[in-house]
């Protein structure tokens, strides 16, 4: 089901609304449970299975991991199984045929492609589950022996199929109680309208903007229209991904969970260090705590230390997708955060303090993110480097060729779209929900609630909107 | 413990929650029967009776149907979404009549005869003349539609629910009460701000406000589209595994107030656009209200291997042709963005397909021998200082159509020396706003401005010229269609002159008012082209083969607005 579709807005999330807040306690859990077995099973009810086998495969992969601890045993023995038996399904849902097109391409072979579609969300779920297991193994959390509780914490549907990536440990508490109250349900409301007002009337904006850019041939639009699509799509991804996350922490607030922010307003980056700390914060935070610790992280030579970088953001592109343009965007990341590893980026900053280095820094993480979204978008590297040629002024382009000029890009609504995508990627409003005098607070109400009814509107106009992080 | 006054006020808000609860569900348990309207109406052939009653607040729902009279004179109409009426409304529009014969109306009664209109002096009519005549309403049409509405005072049948009605304040204030005193004890318990509550009570409301009615309909007149069907979970063939998908679908087409949200979204869009208003169905230019279809842009490039198949189709068809002595002609009509590229793109651009276009009709020529008829630079030259194409739909007008009729007839008469080519001396001429693509059926705001949803009457802000010929009331004709939905428009024409059939797009339409007087017996097979499937399915000229040599066909001529759309005309193994 989506966040975005009328079924869940008015007709699930009422329902199951009502349902949690008007019963006793302990019927939360199951209450929460079998909705978020409804939520995953909705579109595509047979991939509920792998899910499902998904939860036993940590329930008793956890369990032996603890009774191997408790005997004394080797620990790592059901620690890799568990683990290579998670990777094992994501690597054949999601790069099972691209590994088999590879194949074919380097040996020259002619294997046939297997008809697999890849079960939403399943980067999301497993790598919530290898987090939990990770946990039990490291002995930051206990071993969970309630099935169901585990259940909800792998499938809880708020944060199911686009994150933010919780981590066992930061729930673990929350699944076993937590307090509903009015503060939380009432700014996890905020939360949500905030949400789905950033994925449905500025993100779908700015992605129809760059859908009719990226439909071309990089050859029928001009320098300056190129330009457009990067900065429309650049703003696309921000707002329909953080758009998703703020609704699913708001409506972690309403079920009383407190889910940790997943973005900082990444395009004020002064470098793509910052970036990463401040885009994705689930994901990158993971590959922290699970992959580049586990690889000595920074505790190894300098050397090392930048290996374990080039991986970790290599791993990172290979997680958005299964294809070459992925990752190549995670290697061009990881490339620019080892430069300025070697540069020293913090020492930089802390020298170097005029406006204009800023600025330039800016100018700098701006430039490189702009052109990595551009290789996340495109279908392929080709089409990916002609365009950025264009953007760069480096392909010729004829003016006989150009098939659209700019207004049929932008109109009115796009334009003031693209000034409120401005404004919302900056922290200028970021206090908003803590505005305590009484007219300031109506005003944010009743601002909030026209939001609600224009996203609801654009909802009730539109048909199949889904985020774009479904596909990961 | 709550104080007695806490419980005091709950009670009273909880009250007016299930006044509301009461008045959205009233649907429910205080039905409003439909009011039968009974008439007689007797005329030639078949007509849409469509029929309304009014109040001075509102008006009730629009009852239709279309009557054969040839058959049924007695006119049957349930007439819902009104309880006390003062006036009624019975709209007639006549379609394929007996050529403008009067109609006959009389006897006309409303709720089994409770209710009948006896004083005919007081109906007025507009779209005819009217006479009384022996208590009948004598109507002599002037226009397709006539409008008559006449005062008649009365009401419909209800029906009150009792138990439904008890049941439903019942629940509904033990809810109510029950939210109000879980948000009241919010404010109690923590000190919230009355902001706040209010906030999430309005949220919760708009959350529950599109479930509040289902809508049962089959179809959406303002949209034009046939609302999804609900499909159960559990069906006679197992589980239904879309069921998400259908409910989905079903849900999005059929909430409460969905046509009223959606009305007001593309309005306020509307209103925002400074130059160009988009949908996904087509796009308007607000400087000059010219407007085209998305779907009807033109071709895009053509590969290689989309050639070969036009060449391998135009060669089967040829085969066909020459075996039993058809002529063969085709026309590739212009589209509207090619030709009004002034007009619809001064900002946008969209290069011309006409060299395009033209190189593919040279590989024809080479391949086949057949030389495509394009009249683009004609159409291109009278453009300028007319109208090839209408504003508001993706057709050419009778005007252009005219031109690309001499061009076809130019490479007829080679093979036909006698073949009559009709000059502008030979038509009448009318002037309308609205378009028509079928002569015989009638005008309308067009398909372009009907799909943007647009419901602005001083975008209508140009005269076509349509073309009457002469000698139309030589013509008799019968149009029907088959058992796969698509029209044979057949004219027979008493002269000495080949017999011919026109097959294609809907670009084939306009090219009837001339072209049908130049032949004997006129087959137009129009078949409108949308989706790749239907492409497949329709345009197949095999399946017509049986009918092309039951018509004596000399000439055979094609046309299609898109020239990858002869990629499509023969199929033989489908």
């Amino acid at each position: 089901m989506l966040f975005s579709s009328m079924t869940f807005v008015f007709m699930f999330l009422p329902i199951v609304l009502v349902l949690y807040l008007v019963t006793k306690k302990e019927l939360h859990n199951p209450i929460l449970l079998v909705a978020s077995i409804i939520f995953y099973a909705w579109g595509e009810p047979k991939y509920l299975a792998i899910m499902l086998l998904t939860i036993l495969l940590n329930y008793f992969g956890a369990i032996a991991v603890d009774k191997f601890k408790n005997c004394g045993k080797n620990t790592k023995i059901p620690l890799i199984l568990t683990i290579t038996a998670n990777l094992g399904f994501l690597v054949y849902f999601k790069y099972f045929n691209f590994l088999i097109e590879n194949c074919n391409n380097i040996f020259h072979s002619n294997i046939n492609a297997l008809d697999i579609v890849m079960p939403i969300g399943i980067s999301f779920y497993t790598f919530q589950a290898l987090s939990y297991v990770v946990d039990v193994y490291r002995g930051e959390c206990k071993v969970q022996k309630d099935i169901y509780k585990l259940a909800l914490y792998i499938c809880l549907f708020p944060q199911l199929i686009a994150g933010p990536i919780v981590k066992y440990h930061d729930v673990a508490e929350q699944i076993d109680s937590r307090e509903v109250n009015f503060g939380k349900v009432n700014l996890g409301v905020k939360r949500f309208i905030i949400g789905l007002s950033k994925k449905m009337l500025i993100a779908n904006t700015m992605g129809a903007i760059a859908d009719k850019i990226f439909v071309q041939d990089p050859t029928t639009f001009s320098h300056g229209i190129a330009w457009l699509g990067s900065i429309a799509y650049s703003f696309q991804l921000f707002f329909d991904f953080s758009g998703y996350s703020d609704m699913a922490i708001g409506l972690g607030l309403i079920f009383g969970f407190k889910f940790l922010e997943n973005f900082n307003y990444p395009y004020i980056s002064k470098s793509i260090t910052e970036f990463w700390r401040r885009w994705h914060i689930s994901l990158s935070t993971w590959f922290k705590q699970y992959v580049y610790i586990s690889l000595g992280g920074n505790r190894v030579g300098k050397l090392k230390n930048l290996r374990n970088l080039g991986i970790v953001f290599l791993l990172t592109g290979i997680w958005h997708g299964a294809a070459w343009n992925f990752v190549i965007w995670g290697l061009w990341h990881g490339f620019f955060i080892i430069l300025e590893k070697i540069i020293n980026i913090k020492e930089f900053e802390q020298k170097y303090t005029s406006w204009w280095v800023k600025t330039l820094q800016h100018i700098y993480c701006i430039l490189i993110f702009v052109i990595g979204w551009v290789m996340f978008r495109a279908d392929s590297m080709t089409y990916a480097w002609k365009y950025l040629l264009n953007m760069f002024g480096i392909l010729k382009i004829n003016t006989s060729e150009i098939l659209y000029a700019l207004p049929y890009y932008v109109d009115t609504v796009e334009v003031i779209t693209f000034v409120a995508a401005i404004l919302c990627s900056v922290p200028l409003f970021n206090k908003m929900l803590d505005v305590k005098n009484k007219i300031g607070k109506t005003l944010i109400n009743i601002w909030l609630l026209i939001l609600f009814i224009l996203s609801a509107a654009t909802i009730a106009s539109s048909t199949y909107n889904p985020f774009i992080y479904f596909r990961f | 413990m709550l104080e007695f006054r806490n419980i005091r006020r709950r009670s009273v808000i909880a009250c007016a929650l299930t006044l509301i609860s009461l008045l959205v569900t009233s649907g429910v348990w205080f039905k409003i029967k439909p009011v039968d309207l009974n008439f007689k109406l007797q005329g030639g052939g078949s007509a849409e009776v469509c029929a309304k009653l009014l109040n001075p607040i509102i008006h009730s729902k629009k009852s239709s149907k279309t009557f054969d009279l040839n058959q049924d004179n007695n006119i049957k109409l349930k007439i819902s979404g009104i309880r006390n009426f003062n006036k009624a409304k019975i709209i007639v529009r006549v379609a394929n009549s007996g050529g403008g014969n009067p109609l006959r109306l009389s006897n006309i009664a409303f709720r089994d005869g409770r209710y009948k209109l006896k004083n005919l002096e007081n109906v007025k009519i507009r779209g005819g003349e009217l006479k009384i005549q022996d208590n009948e309403l004598i109507i002599v049409p002037q226009t397709d539609e006539i409008v008559l509405s006449f005062p008649i005072k009365g009401h419909a049948k209800t029906n009150f629910e009792f138990e439904l009605f008890i049941i439903i304040m019942v629940l509904s204030y033990l809810i109510a009460f029950k939210i109000v005193d879980y948000i009241a004890d919010f404010k109690t318990i923590k000190n919230q701000s009355r902001i706040e509550i209010l906030f999430l009570v309005i949220f919760f409301a708009i959350l529950f406000l599109p479930m509040a009615y289902i809508d049962q309909g089959k179809i959406s007149k303002g949209e034009n589209k046939t609302l999804a069907k609900w499909k159960p979970l559990i069906t006679s063939d197992g589980i239904n595994y879309n069921f998400g998908k259908d409910f989905d679908n079903w849900y999005n087409d059929r909430f409460f107030l969905r046509s009223f949200i959606v009305k007001t979204y593309s309005d306020m869009k509307y209103n925002l656009a400074y130059q160009y208003y988009e949908t996904r169905q087509g796009f308007l230019n607000k400087k000059n209200n010219w407007m085209n279809d998305t779907i009807n842009l033109g071709d895009s490039s053509i590969s290689q291997a989309k050639k070969d198949e036009i060449i391998k189709d135009i060669r089967k068809l040829q085969e066909f042709c020459n075996k039993n002595n058809i002529k063969l002609y085709i026309i590739i009509p212009p589209r509207k963005g090619e030709i009004c590229q002034k007009e619809l793109y001064p900002i946008l651009g969209n290069p011309s397909k006409y060299k395009e276009t033209s190189e593919v009709i040279d590989y024809i020529y080479d391949k086949t021998g057949v030389k495509v008829v394009y009249p683009y630079k004609e159409l291109e030259e009278y453009h300028k200082n007319n109208f090839a194409f209408f504003k508001t739909d993706h057709h050419w007008t009778d005007e252009a159509a005219y031109l690309g009729y001499l061009e076809i007839m130019k490479q007829v008469k080679k093979d036909f020396p006698n073949v009559h080519i009709n000059t502008k001396d030979d038509f009448n001429y009318t002037y309308s706003k609205k378009v028509r693509v079928l002569p015989k059926n009638g005008f309308f705001n067009g398909i372009t401005y009907k799909a943007l949803k647009l419901n602005d009457n001083h975008i209508l802000d140009t005269k076509y010229k349509y073309y009457v010929h002469k000698n139309s009331d030589r013509i008799v004709t019968n149009f029907q269609k088959d058992d796969d939905n698509i029209w044979h428009h057949k004219y027979f024409n008493n002269i000495n002159a080949p017999n011919m059939m026109l097959f294609g797009d809907s670009f084939t339409l306009n090219l009837l008012p001339s072209i049908v007087y130049s032949f004997k017996n006129t087959d137009n097979i129009y078949t409108y082209v949308l989706g790749e499937k239907t492409k497949y399915d329709r345009l197949n000229l095999k399946r017509f083969e049986k009918e092309i040599l039951e018509n004596k066909t000399d000439v055979l001529i094609i046309c299609l607005s898109e020239i990858s759309r002869l990629g499509f005309i023969y199929r033989e193994n489908e």
